[in-house]
């Protein structure tokens, strides 16, 4: 698995990075879209530090999320074109290896949040709060490892569509959202009840809670759930890891051939 | 032209239904927005602003066609080698572009406007959703130095090879400076005067102006068509790529 994920991040890093005229302006266009979403929503009436201030954590989650789900759309091509054969046929675990990927990918979205940092810092003269460190560092964890485990179950999915492109957006932002990205503590309490049963909510909204220090629901219960979700999602992706191989071996297909 | 609307027509339909997703986007970005300003304003927020933001929404698609769409079109025939056929057939290249612009405009824009038309006649009456509609039309035909702009940087498109950092930028520059989810009025005054020197957000306001205000507003009619100049730079810019890669014979350099 270490191995894994160094290999995976090396590869993704230099296709990333290559062309530098790429990364330029998506470093420029990332820093323009933060100013942009900070002023659509101020514009409303809200203080603009403030808003920027109770945004900042959901977008940069939403940043390295989006990197994850986009990076698993990858694999349809790599199904179609066979590639993902020669790693059926490695003596390495599917779902483990999906996982290491998955994790490259949001490491990858590393210097977008440092770009979305800086302008931040630019903007408003000060960096994000964090209010409460300790639980901010378990709640990023907990987030980038669900994340990465529930992106390398939708990955079984991506393999089996002829154009992954749409299922990729809704869920890129269904997520994100569903899990309180916009943090349902700034929203009035009878909305924000509702963002209790979903189950993303134990894994992204931590972050940005304990990063802006009000909670919705008692810190330990909201993290331990957040821990329990991200096991559930590991079951997940390795009973899908299993049937798509048993597939595989039986049909000589991932679905998208 | 005709030529390349059967080509434009027959490429686009066969992916309609990815196409009409990105038309369900407009709803759903401007009620993000929406909600992330009720969320900021602890519930009050202004329905007129989330108006404000739909129809910037649908104006965007219309400014992505313009612009980002081109370039990949633009990419498209000239990393598969039709470009050169293209230059040399009777149906010219920009003609051709042009074609695949005003189908996605049919295609995509109008099930963008035709949304935000029904949002907008249930919560401002039917006469707003025909005008709304007319206004998209308006954007439509006035967008051409936008377009204009586009050509303009299609220049760079062999030497950087993919259309990703330009049509980047580009996108991004327009709802930036645009005054499409916000008035450009928020602006510091130096942001203001580049914004104004750009042809996105006079274009907007006049879009928007006539499908929520019913009005078009005469005293930015001349400066719309002073941005028709942006158009004129853009068709010579695209004479001077044209002749430089019928001179090198590059038609497909990658």
């Amino acid at each position: 698995m270490p191995g894994d994920l160094l290999r995976e991040l090396w590869l993704i890093t230099r296709l990333n990075f290559r062309p530098l005229s790429f990364f330029v302006a998506s470093m420029l266009s990332t820093a323009m879209w933060l100013v942009v979403v900070v002023l659509a929503i101020a514009w409303y009436g809200g203080d603009i530090s403030q808003t920027a201030r109770h945004l900042f954590w959901g977008m940069a989650v939403f940043l390295i999320f989006s990197e994850q789900v986009w990076g698993a759309a990858v694999f349809n091509t790599l199904a179609r074109t066979g590639v993902v054969d020669y790693v059926a046929a490695t003596p390495v675990k599917l779902h483990m290896y999906l996982f290491a990927v998955s994790l490259a990918y949001s490491a990858v979205a590393a210097p977008g949040v440092l770009i979305l940092l800086g302008i931040y810092y630019l903007l408003l003269g000060e960096f994000p709060p964090l209010a409460q460190p300790v639980n901010f560092a378990a709640a990023f964890v907990i987030f980038v490892t669900a994340a990465a485990l529930l992106v390398s179950l939708f990955t079984f999915l991506f393999i089996r569509l002829r154009n992954p492109n749409f299922v990729v957006n809704v869920l890129q932002w269904a997520v994100p959202l569903s899990g309180g990205m916009i943090p349902p503590t700034a929203m009035p309490p009878e909305a924000a009840q509702f963002f209790l049963l979903s189950p993303f909510h134990y894994v992204i909204a931590p972050v940005v809670y304990s990063a802006t220090g009000v909670w919705l629901a008692d810190p330990p219960t909201t993290l331990a759930l957040g821990a329990v979700v991200a096991v559930v999602f590991y079951a997940l992706a390795l009973y899908a890891a299993k049937s798509a191989m048993w597939r595989y071996r039986a049909t000589g297909k991932w679905g998208v051939e | 032209m005709r030529a390349g609307l059967y080509l434009a027509l027959r490429l686009t339909l066969r992916q309609y239904g990815v196409l009409l997703s990105v038309s369900m986007l407009v709803p759903f970005f401007a009620a993000l927005f929406y909600l992330g300003g009720w969320a900021a304003t602890g519930g009050r927020a202004d329905l007129d602003k989330f108006l404000y933001q739909l129809v910037g929404m649908v104006l965007l698609v219309v400014a992505q066609s313009a612009s980002s769409n081109i370039l990949w079109n633009m990419y498209m025939v000239t990393s598969g080698g039709q470009l050169e056929y293209l230059a040399a057939s009777p149906s010219r290249p920009l003609a051709v572009l042009l074609a695949f612009y005003l189908v996605e405009l049919v295609v995509v824009g109008l099930g963008a406007a035709v949304i935000a038309a029904f949002i907008i006649a249930t919560l401002k009456g039917p006469l707003f959703a025909l005008a709304t509609l007319l206004a998209v039309a308006v954007a439509a035909v006035t967008s051409l130095p936008v377009v204009g702009l586009t050509l303009a940087l299609a220049y760079y498109l062999p030497s950087i090879r993919n259309p990703t950092p330009l049509s980047t930028i580009l996108g991004v520059a327009v709802v930036f400076f645009g005054g499409v989810l916000y008035p450009v009025t928020v602006f510091p005054e130096v942001l203001q005067v580049l914004s104004l020197l750009l042809p996105f957000a006079v274009w907007a306001e006049f879009a928007r102006a006539v499908a929520l205000g019913l009005q078009a507003p005469l005293r930015q009619f001349g400066l719309l068509m002073g941005y028709f100049a942006y158009f004129a730079m853009g068709l010579a810019v695209w004479g001077l790529l044209m002749r430089r890669l019928r001179r090198y014979g590059l038609y497909h350099a990658w």
